[in-house]
């Protein structure tokens, strides 16, 4: 129940997390947290045992922090959450999902710095 | 305080050869005793520990000649007259066309790699983990021969 509670809650801010950080999401809250979310979301898929993964971790934090207005960043982590991986046919980590509406509008790769994320997001936001 | 050129020398931390060049240069100039030796006193000492210490950070004798004029004119330092600054102003424009000269390169440098082309990013294959874990016969042997040995 409490499980539930929070879903709900975090749902209700449209999973906005507080200050504006990084949001873990699983195979159970990815509905609501980025499918029915009221604002983009870039979702990170990576795994614990990829260091690409680590490198891009500072570089979306700080993203999270500048863009809190305009985008919500979330995680999710293939290895515990294999169902969404699997739908969304993640074979190489990390890959980056930008979500509107439910719809992946943009997909890419590969850790990049924090220069070159923010440009292409500032192309499709 | 009289003393001969070796011992100046020696005082000076340089050779008799080079205090007779600076004589022959009009920069040290010297007193003679009785028979004939040249005889200096702690004033020389000064003036050649001057030159040694402007030559030291690359002025010219030409740049060092007003710092020692400066000296056996009585001053405490030979950057105190007007020809010693004149010789300081000529090395700070020195100075300030080099700082931009630095500077323009400097930019260039960052310009360029600002705006250079990326690498590739980095990414972890989940294909090629799987494959360095021989997964591929650790199903079969589970599951069951489902193709051709080696596929």
């Amino acid at each position: 129940m409490a499980h539930q509670a929070t879903n709900n809650e975090v749902a209700a801010n449209n999973g906005v997390a507080a200050g504006g950080g990084v949001i873990e999401v699983t195979d159970d809250t990815f509905g609501d947290l980025v499918l029915a979310a009221g604002k983009p979301v870039l979702v990170d898929f990576w795994a614990q045992w990829c260091p690409p993964c680590h490198m891009l971790s500072p570089v979306l934090a700080e993203i999270a922090a500048e863009l809190q207005d305009t985008l919500i960043i979330a995680k999710v982590n293939v290895d515990e959450n294999q169902v969404i991986a699997q739908r969304y046919g993640i074979l190489a980590m990390p890959t980056l999902c930008v979500f509107r509406a439910g719809e992946v509008i943009f997909q890419v790769v590969g850790a990049r710095s924090k220069r070159r994320l923010l440009a292409e997001l500032s192309a499709i936001l | 305080m009289a003393m001969r050129i070796r011992e100046l020398a020696a005082q000076a931390g340089t050779s008799t050869r080079t205090l007779r060049y600076y004589e022959e240069q009009g920069l040290l100039p010297a007193g003679r005793s009785a028979n004939g030796y040249r005889v200096y006193d702690e004033h020389h000492v000064r003036v050649v520990r001057e030159i040694r210490s402007l030559q030291a950070i690359g002025f010219s004798l030409a740049d060092v000649r007003p710092f020692v004029e400066c000296l056996l004119a009585g001053h405490d330092s030979g950057d105190e007259c007007p020809a010693s600054v004149d010789v300081y102003r000529r090395k700070l424009a020195y100075l300030d066309r080099h700082i931009a000269e630095l500077r323009g390169i400097r930019d260039q440098l960052t310009s360029r790699i600002e705006n250079l082309p990326e690498p590739p990013p980095p990414a972890c294959e989940l294909l090629t983990a799987m494959r360095a874990h021989d997964l591929g016969s650790a199903w079969k042997t589970e599951e069951g021969d489902h193709g051709t040995p080696g596929n």
